[in-house]
């Protein structure tokens, strides 16, 4: 495949992804029929979407929909599902104070003793919030003038609608002859853990790794 | 239509933005590149004219950034991949990060690429190719990928490879039985696991596939499916039949020659 049918394939596949994720259900009939030429890449792409991708949640750091006066308006705008969220607790990012005063990842990650991809998971909400040490949410509360309540309510809000959203979502979309309580119960990718990604990250020390290891110990997680 | 009108409004709300930022390598200008907000598909842009001209520092100040952004979600691709695989627990971490590192790569490589220009577009659906791509190389590696005229590897599992180890690390020196796991005996009582109609088929080759969505995933009979895909009947029910064996063969598990005849 040249670049050019790859350019194709790519329009025509980020058009059945857009109708699936504005709740439309498009038949694969209907794409292999339009493009017979793609039909095998298509099917292979749809295939690996549904099973893959598509019940992976969104952590917020992509599907933001980029506009001008999002852009404008900096954090205030989220996208539809953390604006759903704004209501639950009155933190809308990580990188905001109480005031309104925004602060970059990496001042963040200085303050906290942490390295940016880590306040980057934290932001996005992507790191499981029971593994969370309960000191860093007092720290993050201190810097940004919150309640550590309040915090905690940001880190677990996402989860608690994704949860049920995903698991609505592939109810509603499983397609196959058999009656769907035929079916195991949908798969829903757990989030990583603070521990995970503590040993996982490129940027942190061995001194703050350490540091947060013993901190993980004394609060048993 | 109301797609083309939103991949419209997305081009021009990506243009206006990229108006709108700061001079190249200005504070401000680095300032606005670290906000979370900022659309990767412009940060792809950015990345792109820093390496026309020749910003080597600031190529891979950007080239981090967007690595960074896209950290967690890979993440996760990587947890949900391997949760879709029967592997030893202790393999799981080893996988992920190779997963990561692999598809960090390739993302690098198709990111300095000014010719792939769908990733100033549409960032996300960019990232679910090279994905995919990762995802089959893995299948491949782990002996899980079906295809025709190539050796299908062999899987050695790495807890086999950890019991030799362990073994030659011995400090007494005593001889003790290897303790081997039957992956095969695994693989049956897992079986149930790996029923899912979707993640078999991603097993399958590219022209087999379209059959099996078709007539299982739609619910089409072989006659409409043989005029969605311009092909004859026989020809579904050939491909259907091959199909089918190889899935046979994955669920059992067993019969690796199935497919090779």
């Amino acid at each position: 495949m040249n670049k050019e049918q790859e350019m194709c394939l790519l329009n025509i596949t980020a058009q059945y992804v857009d109708e699936v994720q504005a709740g439309r259900q498009p038949r694969l009939s209907d794409y292999l029929a339009r493009y017979p030429y793609y039909a095998d890449a298509i099917a292979d792409f749809v295939a690996y979407y549904h099973a893959v991708e598509e019940v992976i949640p969104s952590t917020g750091a992509i599907n933001r929909v980029p506009t001008l006066q999002a852009m404008n308006c900096h954090l205030s705008c989220q996208d539809e599902q953390v604006g759903e969220l704004a209501s639950v607790g009155a933190i809308t990012s990580l990188l905001t104070t109480v005031t309104g005063q925004r602060i970059l990842p990496s001042q963040l990650a200085i303050e906290l003793d942490l390295s940016i991809d880590i306040i980057l998971l934290l932001e996005q909400r992507a790191i499981a919030p029971a593994t969370i040490p309960y000191i860093l949410c007092e720290q993050i509360a201190m810097l940004l003038q919150h309640s550590s309540t309040a915090v905690q309510e940001y880190l677990y809000a996402l989860e608690q609608c994704q949860s049920r959203s995903a698991i609505q979502k592939r109810k509603q979309q499983i397609k196959v002859a058999e009656e769907n309580t035929e079916y195991a119960v949908p798969f829903i990718v757990d989030k990583i853990s603070f521990r995970s990604i503590v040993e996982m990250s490129l940027q942190l020390s061995a001194e703050q790794r350490s540091h947060w290891y013993t901190i993980l110990v004394t609060e048993g997680l | 239509m109301d797609i083309d009108r939103r991949v419209v409004e997305r081009r021009v709300a990506l243009a206006d933005l990229y108006g709108t930022l700061p001079p190249y390598a200005s504070a401000a200008f680095w300032c606005a590149i670290e906000d979370p907000i900022l659309p990767l598909e412009l940060l792809v842009k950015i990345l792109r004219t820093a390496i026309t001209s020749g910003d080597e520092q600031g190529r891979c100040r950007i080239m981090e950034w967007i690595i960074l952004r896209t950290q967690a979600i890979n993440l996760l691709w990587a947890q949900r991949i391997l949760q879709m695989h029967s592997l030893q627990v202790d393999e799981r971490s080893v996988l992920a990060r190779d997963l990561c590192a692999d598809l960090h790569e390739c993302m690098m490589r198709a990111l300095a690429d000014p010719e792939r220009l769908f990733w100033e577009e549409n960032f996300l659906h960019c990232l679910y190719f090279e994905r995919k791509h990762v995802y089959r190389a893995f299948l491949m590696r782990e002996g899980l990928w079906y295809k025709p005229l190539a050796s299908r590897g062999v899987r050695i599992p790495r807890a086999l490879v950890a019991s030799l180890d362990r073994l030659l690390q011995s400090p007494d020196h005593d001889r003790q039985p290897l303790e081997i796991e039957d992956e095969g005996v695994q693989g049956m009582f897992l079986s149930v696991e790996r029923s899912d109609l979707l993640q078999t088929v991603l097993c399958l080759p590219d022209k087999l596939k379209a059959v099996i969505l078709l007539i299982f995933w739609e619910g089409r009979s072989e006659k409409e499916t043989a005029q969605v895909l311009s092909i004859s009947d026989r020809t579904v029910r050939n491909r259907l039949k091959k199909a089918l064996k190889i899935l046979r063969s994955i669920l059992s598990s067993d019969n690796e020659e199935a497919f090779y005849e």
